[in-house]
């Protein structure tokens, strides 16, 4: 099986320079695991190897052009590593939203006209123009009806931790204004990154009735989480076919979390979908 | 060393306690609703028998928390509190009950006498019962001087949250949102902010919020046993992230302490987790360890 991780950013120039890798080790301490040696090395190199260890073929370098400290990662950033390493690494054309209308769509065309980008993805909660705090904001309906257009995935990334780091209103994680969104845009296929934790049921709930909703609940998905055993029941039972693995890498560690992904219960056809089929179908790279 | 058991609330049968709802019978507290016998003392409101069940469960300390809100939950003087840790001043604490409707020089003037009361260490609050006609926000501006008097003090402050409550008096469900915790544990990173009965049953917001604020300490009181919905998330966030900031604590007379406590021990904790639970956390939050 070839494992595709939704969620991994490499040692790149700037995202080294951001909390991810300068401030994640409070955070592997409280929850109890090794940071990979990739992280310190910050090679890629080092991290292709343990993906290889970990048998993940495919890592999703998900765009990112957010408020500080998460911030800005330069899309060509993103490519350069893409075409420095065929056939390990796709991305998605991160936006930054303070931008003008203009300038996200003729990035939305550029990007995707780059060797393997595959989709969209914006973090509105968290953006660089804190007026824009929900997904369901109007002014962000263009982005949407371009991604319909061109037939590509949306990634909204969701979750309080993202909040809390920006001080930024920690109800702005709810997923319940993506059920507007994916019922105004039916045949727009959304993306969840971080499932929104902990907002949970409610996130299980809008992937419940929205069927272009699909989540991956990253780090969050473990079973010694609260809320975690729900995602794994909705997952297993009725949303087989949207649900992704991801470990949000350097924030986790590869082997340990796909363990953790093998404790939830999945028959094994699920669990591939999970860690595999789902996200080549969801990029149309299967 | 023997396990020391705090319990972070219980009401002892005081003069005014007595005639609230959590002692009068039959009513929606009435603990065998939920499985529990009635605490004898409950029954008979005598303070000295309370004192007897504690001592045969092994509590440490029974803390008292203060409370001026609305009714039917009431008005306690923090006086007859006062009394009553003074009558026995090693077995009950007290935190100070403030009626956020008073001007807030009065709340501040009622804060700064407590706090030199003997066994007074901390602050309580409840703004969505408060007294009069409506419910407040925990982080409405109004009650910032309450706040920066508590971290000029170096006492924690507690804010009592579930859907439970708004029922008694009929205040909004909504009011009962841990979510309002978060707003001020990040404009307040150093005051510890101390939520009673957990937010039940908003559990997920609670455990979300108490995640991303290293500040916030949790009594899930009476939700935090196995019939209760979603009370396995407690027990997840307790005993994996949250272990130095989860509390006991019995709510008595609403249910009896020995029996609690064994419910407590009936889940499946980590090595030390349990000690810490049961009262290590709640001595470091009274700055008693």
């Amino acid at each position: 099986m070839k494992i595709v991780d939704m969620r991994l950013r490499p040692p790149l120039k700037t995202w080294v320079g951001k909390m991810q890798f300068t401030r994640g080790d409070d955070y592997f301490r409280k929850l109890g695991y090794e940071r990979p040696a990739s992280t310190r090395t910050q090679s890629v190199a080092d991290l292709l190897r343990e993906m290889d260890e970990a048998q993940v073929q495919w890592g999703v370098i998900m765009g990112r052009q957010s408020e500080e400290p998460l911030g800005v990662i330069p899309n060509d950033e993103i490519a350069e590593c893409i075409a420095q390493h065929p056939g390990r690494f796709v991305g998605w054309v991160g936006l930054d939203l303070a931008q003008p209308m203009d300038w996200c769509l003729k990035e939305i065309d550029r990007g995707l006209k780059l060797p393997g980008f595959k989709g969209v993805s914006i973090e509105p909660p968290i953006s660089k123009d804190p007026s824009i705090h929900s997904p369901a904001d109007p002014r962000l309906y263009p982005i949407y009806e371009e991604c319909t257009r061109r037939g590509v995935p949306l990634n909204v990334t969701l979750s309080a931790q993202l909040q809390s780091r920006l001080g930024r209103p920690y109800e702005d994680s709810s997923p319940v204004p993506l059920f507007k969104v994916a019922k105004d845009f039916p045949k727009l296929t959304i993306h969840v990154a971080h499932a929104a934790w902990p907002y949970v049921m409610d996130m299980i709930g809008v992937a419940f009735v929205c069927p272009n909703v699909w989540i991956s609940p990253d780090q969050y998905m473990v079973k010694r989480l609260p809320g975690a055993e729900e995602y794994a029941k909705a997952v297993q039972n009725y949303f087989q076919d949207r649900a992704c693995f991801g470990t949000a890498y350097p924030s986790r560690p590869f082997i340990p979390l796909i363990q953790e992904y093998q404790e939830l219960g999945f028959t094994s056809d699920v669990y591939e979908k999970v860690m595999s089929t789902n996200a080549l179908r969801l990029m149309k790279m299967a | 060393m023997a396990r020391v058991i705090v319990d972070m609330r219980t009401r002892p049968p005081l003069d005014t306690w007595v005639q609230k709802a959590q002692f009068r019978q039959g009513g929606v507290y009435y603990p065998t609703r939920a499985g529990f016998p009635r605490p004898r003392s409950a029954e008979e409101r005598s303070v000295e028998l309370l004192v007897q069940e504690l001592d045969e469960a092994c509590v440490r300390w029974a803390v008292i928390m203060g409370r001026q809100s609305a009714e039917p939950t009431g008005a306690i003087p923090n006086d007859e509190i006062a009394a009553c840790v003074a009558r026995y001043p090693d077995r009950f604490l007290a935190w100070a009950g403030i009626d956020v409707t008073q001007p807030i020089e009065q709340c501040l003037a009622e804060i700064r006498r407590c706090a030199k009361l003997p066994g007074f260490k901390g602050v309580s609050i409840e703004p969505a019962i408060a007294r009069g006609d409506r419910s407040f926000w925990a982080y409405e501006k109004r009650f910032y001087p309450i706040y920066e008097e508590c971290l000029r003090l170096d006492l924690p402050v507690n804010i009592t949250l579930s859907g439970i409550l708004q029922m008694n008096p009929g205040r909004p469900y909504e009011y009962a949102s841990p979510i309002q915790v978060y707003r001020v544990a990040k404009d307040f990173p150093k005051l510890d902010i101390h939520v009673a009965h957990g937010g039940w049953p908003s559990v997920m917001d609670m455990i979300g919020v108490a995640f991303v604020c290293p500040n916030v300490w949790l009594s899930p009181d009476q939700y935090f046993v196995k019939m209760i919905p979603a009370a396995r998330e407690y027990w997840k966030a307790a005993n994996y992230y949250f272990q130095d900031r989860t509390l006991y604590s019995s709510n008595y007379p609403s249910r009896p302490h020995r029996e609690m406590i064994q419910a407590y021990a009936e889940w499946d904790w980590a090595p030390g987790v349990l000690d810490r639970v049961m009262g290590q956390n709640a001595l470091r939050l009274m700055r008693m360890a």
